[in-house]
């Protein structure tokens, strides 16, 4: 059974009288428990996936094809009055500023206690469950850090405590954008592994956000790799990272991984480069990689769209693995 | 790469950046960015400089570019004492920063940039074939020059920035965290393009960076910083098979699991103390004291000695005292 499931997602941006395309024909789906980590590279449509999971897009940002089955439920068919209900018990974010999430004028315990009172706990329930996830989250001495202010924390401990407020109320769902990229090295493997070690406790599913293949290693059971505004591979973590099928994986992966035999990288799986150096492009036929491909087959790569292969377990997208469908 | 024939470009003897900043509205504390620090940096040497935020690894830099007055020390440049050198030949001395944004005016377009820095340097030839020229270094197309930089996206600005800086011929470059905000893939172009263009050009380069297996990728020698202090300087190859220092390894075992193959079995976490809202570190002892799990009483009141391992490979703690 699953928790989540998205179906053809497509959405825009109205910019002006304009619609830009971001996401397209996303699908994809999430069990209990299961930890999903979204790669790809900077502008390829990941927050923008988040955003709407979390029914969290303003006005500009518009779906207009798909659905987002929360248990069967369309999320997106939901009233924001509705939608309420949902937020913090069904489905939490963390964002990659902990800044965004905490308000400075007050101190962070409280903080924490009226996310909990909101959904009914007394104000001495709260209070007593704020100092446990305090404490849950690592923060030494609960008592006197429920009454620090968020700038008298470092930048780690404020993603603590945003961490803190997000499974205050046990969700199913925790989706986190980027949550330690702002962090230092030593900072961000920290809270990684405190979030791995909380959402295992509390059987959340997890939809994890990074432009990080090591840092998805690490963390997911499941990757889902992105490519301008395209699902281009979706498949068991490690098996991904041993051996990525789509050309674009490929290239993800070479790029990031150092040799240890040679103490250089690998030879990096090529790319066009010209194109990179250009602006992005948007098409609206055949394959979204095909200017950056190296394998690209003319008159097919550039005229068709790809649909999704299913290849030992993995779906791909990509012509090369047309045959074998 | 044959270390012993090159000679020493960069020298730093005991140099300190101290800071005076207030604690609250009547207190104030003396804060040592930069503590007496040794350094050379080869002709033709790239050094990594690794450390994590707020070690000083941007004061050091600056002040070896001369963008900031040490509190104490001194740096020689080619045998000559920085200041004097850098009042005749300041082009000699670049340095980029992590943020492009910044560092490139807003209202010049990309080939103006790039002229003005050649106007600067006793470049005598075509302006215009050689604009195009670096554009291409960098692996630009020409018509990028037309372009300001709000029309760039981040990888491309950062391009423009390091054509600037190589555009007057440096002997020595400061790179600091010059990829740190790029994503992976225009973050590998960048380091492949750095590492070409230094071996074509030849200059010297201190590469500042958090990220160990970046480091590791450019440079020839490493040194890690800590709160000031250079607590380990090593080859490349000496850093990779035999990491020292408590905190060198606590770095390995900071970084995803996907990486640190090459590192097999060197990692060892440092104790967690970021939680605690205020950490203690002793005065006159090891910095790293609260944190090491390997710490004695000697730690605490004494400074840890630098120790020779090999004639590249230096180390400063207590643990390798024999
Ligand atoms: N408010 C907006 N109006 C118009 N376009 C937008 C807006 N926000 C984002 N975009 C565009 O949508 C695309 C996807 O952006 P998104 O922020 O989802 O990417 P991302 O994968 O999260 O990137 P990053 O890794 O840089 O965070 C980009 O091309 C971006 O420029
Ligand atoms: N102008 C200044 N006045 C006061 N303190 C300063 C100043 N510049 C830097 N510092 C302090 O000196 C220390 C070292 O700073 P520095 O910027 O050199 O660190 P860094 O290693 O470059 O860190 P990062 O990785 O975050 O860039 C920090 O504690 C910083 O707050
Ligand atoms: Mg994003
Ligand atoms: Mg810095």
């Amino acid at each position: 059974m699953s928790l989540l499931q998205v179906k053809d997602l497509t959405a825009s941006y109205v910019i002006g009288r304009h619609k830009v395309r971001v996401l397209d024909e996303v699908t994809f789906d999430l069990k209990p428990s299961e930890k999903m980590a979204v790669v790809g590279e900077s502008g390829s449509g990941k927050s923008s996936l988040a955003l709407i999971l979390a029914r969290l897009n303003n006005k500009a940002l518009i779906v207009e094809r798909g659905e987002v089955l929360y248990k069967g439920l369309n999320l997106l068919n939901l009233k924001e009055s509705e939608l309420t209900k949902f937020r913090g018990v069904d489905i939490a974010v963390i964002l990659q500023n902990p800044s965004t999430a905490l308000n400075p004028l007050y101190p962070i315990g409280d903080q924490i206690s009226e996310a909990l009172r909101a959904h009914g706990y007394s104000r001495n329930e709260a209070f007593r469950e704020a100092l446990k996830l305090l404490e849950r989250v690592g923060l030494s001495e609960p008592a006197k850090a429920y009454r620090k202010y968020p700038h008298q924390l470092s930048g780690g401990q404020k993603q603590r405590v945003a961490i803190a407020i997000a499974i205050a109320l046990k969700p199913k769902l925790l989706i986190a954008d980027e949550p330690t990229s702002a962090l230092d090295v030593s900072t961000q493997a920290q809270i990684i592994a405190l979030l791995k070690k909380l959402v295992e406790e509390d059987g959340t599913s997890m939809i994890f956000i990074t432009h990080d293949i090591g840092v998805a290693y690490d963390i997911s059971d499941k990757i889902l790799v992105m490519f301008n505004g395209n699902v281009v591979e979706v498949g068991l973590t490690k098996e991904v990272v041993k051996k990525p099928l789509h050309p674009y994986t490929k290239h993800l992966i070479s790029s990031a991984i150092l040799n240890p035999a040679e103490n250089r990288l690998l030879e990096v799986t090529p790319e066009n480069t010209r194109s990179n150096n250009g602006l992005k492009n948007k098409l609206v036929v055949g394959c979204p990689y095909v200017f950056r491909c190296p394998y690209k087959v003319e008159g097919l790569c550039n005229v068709s769209k790809p649909g999704n292969f299913l290849i030992d377990g993995r779906i791909v997208s990509c012509h090369l693995y047309g045959g074998r469908k | 790469m044959s270390n012993n024939v090159r000679s020493a470009l960069v020298k730093a003897f005991n140099l300190s950046k101290y800071y005076r900043v207030s604690l609250s509205m009547f207190k104030k504390t003396l804060l040592k960015a930069v503590d007496n620090v040794n350094l050379t940096i080869n002709e033709d040497e790239v050094l990594g400089l690794l450390g994590e935020s707020g070690s000083g690894k941007t004061t050091l830099g600056k002040m070896l570019v001369a963008l900031e007055e040490p509190t104490s020390g001194k740096i020689l440049f080619n045998n000559e004492d920085l200041k004097e050198y850098v009042r005749k030949r300041r082009i000699d001395i670049q340095m980029v920063f992590q943020n492009p944004d910044t560092s490139l005016n807003p209202r010049m377009r990309v080939g103006e940039v790039l002229q003005e820095a050649l106007e600067a340097s006793n470049f005598n030839g075509d302006y215009s074939d050689e604009v195009e020229r670096l554009l291409n270094d960098v692996g630009l197309d020409s018509t990028y020059k037309h372009y300001y930089p709000h029309q760039l996206s981040g990888g491309q600005k950062q391009r423009v920035a390091i054509a600037r800086a190589l555009a007057v011929k440096p002997k020595f470059l400061v790179a600091d965290e010059i990829v740190s905000a790029l994503d992976a893939s225009v973050k590998m172009q960048i380091l492949k393009l750095v590492i070409k263009l230094q071996k074509i050009y030849r200059f010297s380069m201190l590469f500042i960076s958090h990220d160990l297996p970046t480091t590791v990728y450019v440079s020839d020698r490493i040194s890690v910083m800590y709160s000031g202090k250079i607590v380990e300087e090593a080859t490349k190859e000496e850093l990779i098979k035999d990491p020292l220092h408590p905190y060198t390894r606590h770095l390995i075992a900071s970084i995803p699991s996907l990486y640190s193959s090459l590192f097999n079995g060197k990692a060892q976490k440092l104790k967690d103390v970021s939680n605690e809202l205020q950490a203690t570190t002793p005065v006159g002892g090891c910095k790293l004291f609260s944190r090491c799990p390997y710490a004695t009483e000697i730690c605490k009141a004494l400074e840890p000695p630098e120790v020779s391992v090999s004639k590249t490979h230096k180390v400063f703690c207590h643990m390798y005292v024999r």
